[in-house]
């Protein structure tokens, strides 16, 4: 009796935090079929009377939302790639191996993520300017690929794996670089995945990079696309919500299939206890 | 040891190549500033197109940009004018960001607003246009409060100022008298007032203020004829208590609910529940083109009256703004890039605009009439009326030293005001102290 | 013939470097020479002047700064405890048997995920001092005087504390169910053999083990909490007034509004000094409990 009473309560929580988390998502999908002027009403109308469907064939048409969409994958999976490899390459030295001025080389990279971009954004912009990186790609992939982020959380994860599973290894003659690629990184997929899932995130959600950047129209992203719907003169919510809930969809499904990858971990690789 | 310095002799590089670089931008700036005016730039001259980027913003939605860099183009074959569209939203700091560092990414740049515009002279960014070419007459007083320190860097493409735009349904069902064209702010107290309707489900708003702060102070402003970076600013004072009393008693909208929900002054007079609304000539090409795209079906008739005046005082005075045309000093073209810039901020231009319903800089009576012919403008008598009848037009944020720090006190105060944190006795105080303190 | 010691650096240099040489030009290179600003005085354009301590002492008398420093620290200081230990809650929640509980996850996680302004917006409405959802229930509960939320002195940065916390606890829960998974399932089979319950497999086991996690969100949690701006910007505008003003926001409309980079970079300076300390502090106290 007992049992079940507990989990009663608990799936009741569950759908009253779910209905909680949800409603921005509901939003988007009522206001995104809405009339603009209807999408602010107070109190909130769910369900809108006529439903304006032809937002999602009207926004492909606004804005070259395709193309817009190709630059922001483009950009975002050659950033994530960048971002996985190097910092777990890293990471892995700063958490298992032993050099000079390793803690010191850490909390600089620790201090960077202290500093708000917007501080150090015009300097580093008219760096990118004289290589003559301005309004490419290939500049916000730089800007993003080798934040601090990543090495410190892949650091934080390899350092909750046992030494002695490195030691082991080592006293069987394995080079480092083997360690690394044999025992370390398939070890290592809850935390590449959440680290696949943030970098992708904030670089397919990223505005201000690409705004400051990117001046020809083709090369825009998906967040600038949506930005022409806001300007002082109106602000066109229909348009707004639809390209929002529809650049929502690449980012939801790599979220649900790296969710796979959060298995047990070490139980089956057998730690001597 | 050897690690160390290595990694420290990185660093000292990458110092000095910043500097390096940040000495070039210096450098360049310096020459230029030491030299004299404008040194002749070599036009290229050898047959081929000389191209010229125009910075400007919503490129998409705002009808004029494109029709004017082609009408330039068609007369001018040797020039091509590449349009770059750095979005509305942030477009002074993206402009502004672009161009730091002095270079020249743009030759023509289109200025929005008045701190972006002092911003960039002051920085050296923008060029002196040649006064001997400008045909002043055609700009009334518009071109003499976009000068500074007695030199001319922009003219004036738009010039929008604010009039009493206003719902005639709305009348109607209250049966109450459409407003004049000289009307006392006290006048329209009342008369707002009585549009009022506050049954819950049935509302109707007499009047509605957008959040800007402008739009309460530069009407105290333009009805006492003061200038909003000088300081003292209890001539505010009864502007405030009759907006505060209106907001009370449901005659507008509530300040907060409309600033966390973001509900814009073309969504709120669309939805056809308000009786006027005082707002900029900019907002009616935006009405046009919404209500032709079927997005405001409760919007049926409307027109224009005269911004409300002091008692004792003429109709006439009203608020306003502009877009300006400017020249990029670093440009290589400065010469054509001037041409251009006269042309779009000077009576050519001027027809484009008027002939897409905007309100143009160089106004003379026949281009305003090119704007009353747009389909879908308010063209009755009484709505040119209010437009030609424009004497003098306070801008929303003046041009002069402090701007942009004034204004944010002035924001700031606003919003302790608006809100209700502070009364407006002690907002004005509030105001008049950070501006004391400000001109220490 | 190199030591064995210079070898091993050697390797272990060459692990960082792919990293380190990008981090260093594109990112490191901007920081220093933005520090290095902070002693100048630069608007994008004119030469770069040196003007030595002088920013830090303009500092002293701005009003505004004040107040930003004030709030930023009292958004950091609700923010972190409250969104670690929900995030926490949350991924032991989500990661016993509970059916469905991908959904329960993915779902959890949307806020983060969904576009800011959307948030903001609906946040905003839901809290309308107007007719929004929140008042509307206070109302029928019978509370008087209603707060004005996002434009009430009172509590417009409860309101902001609350949006962040609501849409960045699914990213913070992500990690420690990361840090769950870690952990081997050996230990729990052999503390439930010697009889361990659930609250004391918690406190033995699950705590200690997710140490490294939780140091990292803690820090995460604090460093964002400094740099906070755009939420800020999106819920309150920095109002009413300046209750809600952060110092990123302050040093946005210095660098971009005021074009006075030097100034900015200056009072970023301060911003980095405060969360050094923090973090430092924070860091040797993870070393006092790795040593325990």
């Amino acid at each position: 009796m007992r049992t079940v009473r507990k989990k009663v309560t608990i799936y009741t929580g569950l759908i009253v935090l779910s209905m909680f988390f949800m409603v921005p998502f509901l939003w988007m999908l009522s206001s995104s079929l809405k009339l603009d002027k209807d999408v602010l009403t107070v109190p909130i109308c769910w369900i809108p009377e006529i439903p304006q469907w032809q937002n999602y064939v009207h926004i492909w048409k606004r804005i070259p939302l395709l193309q817009y969409t190709v630059n922001t994958a483009k950009i975002t999976i050659c950033t994530t790639i960048i971002q996985l490899f190097t910092s777990s390459f890293a990471a892995y030295a700063f958490a298992k191996l032993e050099f000079k001025y390793r803690d010191r080389l850490f909390l600089a990279y620790i201090g960077t993520i202290a500093v708000p971009w917007q501080v150090y954004m015009v300097p580093q912009f008219i760096m990118l300017r004289s290589l003559n990186l301005n309004d490419t790609h290939l500049a916000i992939i730089l800007l993003h690929a080798f934040t601090a982020f990543g090495v410190f959380l892949m650091r934080q994860f390899y350092m909750s794996i046992p030494d002695e599973l490195c030691e082991a290894a080592r006293i069987d003659g394995m080079s480092e670089y083997k360690i690394y690629a044999k025992i370390m990184l398939p070890l290592s997929k809850p935390a590449l995945s959440t680290l696949a899932i943030f970098t992708f995130v904030n670089t397919w959600n990223d505005f201000l990079g690409p705004y400051i950047y990117l001046t020809t129209k083709m090369k825009k992203t998906i967040q600038i696309g949506l930005r022409v719907f806001m300007d002082d003169y109106t602000q066109e919510y229909g348009m707004i919500m639809a390209a929002s809930v529809l650049s929502l969809i690449p980012v939801m499904i790599i979220f649900l299939s790296l969710q796979k990858y959060f298995v047990e971990g070490i139980a089956s690789t057998g730690v001597k206890g | 040891m050897r690690n160390q310095k290595r990694t420290l002799s990185l660093l000292l590089i990458m110092a000095i190549v910043m500097q390096m670089l940040a000495g070039c931008a210096a450098g360049k700036n310096e020459t230029q500033a030491a030299g004299t005016e404008n040194a002749e730039k070599v036009i290229v001259a050898d047959g081929g197109k000389t191209e010229l980027k125009w910075a400007v913003w919503s490129a998409d939605t705002q009808p004029y940009w494109e029709p004017i860099a082609k009408e330039y183009m068609s007369r001018n074959p040797n020039v091509s004018i590449e349009i770059i569209d750095l979005g509305a939203t942030d477009y002074s700091t993206a402009l502004a960001t672009q161009l730091a560092g002095n270079k020249a990414p743009f030759d023509v740049v289109a200025i929005k607003d008045s701190a972006s515009y002092i911003s960039l002279i002051t920085k050296g960014v923008l060029m002196q246009l040649d006064d001997s070419k400008i045909n002043k007459d055609s700009y009334g007083e518009t071109l003499d409060v976009l000068t500074w320190q007695d030199q001319y860097y922009t003219l004036p493409l738009r010039s929008d100022f604010y009039v009493m735009f206003y719902n005639k349904d709305v009348f109607d069902k209250a049966g109450v008298a459409y407003p004049t064209n000289d009307m006392t702010f006290e006048e329209y107290d009342a008369m707002v007032k009585s549009l009022t309707d506050t049954t819950f489900g049935t509302e109707t708003y007499g009047t509605h203020y957008h959040t800007w702060n402008f739009c309460i102070q530069g009407m105290a402003a333009a009805g006492e004829d003061r200038n909003t970076l000088e300081g003292d600013y209890e001539y505010m004072k009864p502007y405030y208590d009759m907006v505060l009393e209106q907001q009370r008693e449901k005659v507008c909208m509530d300040y907060s609910t409309l600033k966390t929900s973001g509900l814009h002054y073309t969504g709120a007079f669309g939805q056809g529940n308000i009786g006027t609304m005082l707002m900029g000539t900019w907002a009616i090409g935006t009405l046009i083109t919404r209500i032709n795209e079927g997005q405001y079906p409760d919007l049926q008739e409307w027109a224009v009256a005269s911004y409300p005046h002091k008692e004792g005082t003429e109709s006439g005075s009203t608020l306003g703004n502009f877009v300006g045309m400017s020249v990029v000093k670093a440009s290589e073209h400065v010469e054509i890039a001037e041409d251009f810039v006269r042309f779009a901020g000077g009576e050519e231009g001027a027809k484009i605009v008027a002939s897409k319903g905007y309100m143009p800089g160089a106004m003379s009576d026949d281009t305003l009439e090119v704007v009353f012919s747009v389909p879908g403008f308010p063209a009755d008598e009484q709505s040119k009326e209010a437009i030609l009848n424009v004497k003098k037009i306070y801008l929303e944020t003046p041009i002069g030293e402090n701007c942009v720090e004034v204004d944010q006190i002035l924001t700031t105060g606003h919003d302790y005001i608006m809100t209700g944190v502070m009364t407006s006795d002690e907002g004005i105080s509030y105001m008049n102290e950070e501006f004391t303190k400000l001109k220490k | 013939m190199l030591s064995r010691k210079r070898k091993k650096s050697l390797v272990a240099y060459s692990f960082i470097a792919p990293n380190f040489i990008g981090f260093s030009i594109f990112t490191l290179g901007p920081v220093i020479y933005a520090f290095i600003l902070a002693f100048h005085s630069w608007n994008g354009n004119n030469p770069i002047e040196f003007v030595g301590l002088e920013n830090f002492v303009i500092m002293g008398s701005d009003s505004r700064f004040w107040a930003a420093l004030k709030n930023t620290i009292v958004y950091t200081v609700s923010v972190v405890p409250v969104t670690m230990m929900l995030a926490l809650g949350l991924a032991l929640l989500l990661n016993a048997k509970v059916m469905g509980k991908e959904i329960f996850r993915t779902i959890v996680f949307f806020p983060y995920v969904a576009s800011l302004v959307a948030c903001a917006a609906v946040w905003n409405i839901i809290f309308s001092p107007g007719a929004g959802l929140v008042n509307i229930i206070l109302n029928a509960l019978g509370v008087e005087n209603l707060p004005r939320w996002a434009a009430d002195k009172q509590w417009a940065m409860f309101t902001v504390v609350a949006f962040s916390i609501w849409k960045d606890v699914g990213y913070y829960m992500i990690i420690y169910l990361a840090g769950l998974q870690g952990i081997s399932g050996e230990l729990y089979e052999a503390a439930s053999l010697d009889g361990a319950g659930g609250i004391q497999k918690f406190r033995y086991i699950t705590w200690p083990q997710l140490r490294p996690t939780t140091f990292f969100i803690v820090i995460m949690l604090t460093i964002n909490g400094f740099k906070i701006y755009d939420r800020v910007m999106l819920i309150t505008e920095g109002g009413p007034g300046t209750e809600t003003l952060v110092l990123v926001y302050h040093i946005y409309d210095k660098a971009f509004k005021s074009s006075q980079f030097g100034y900015a970079s200056a009072m970023a300076i301060v911003l980095f000094a405060l969360v050094l300390i923090v973090t430092l502090v924070q860091f040797k106290g993870e070393k006092k409990y790795a040593n325990s």
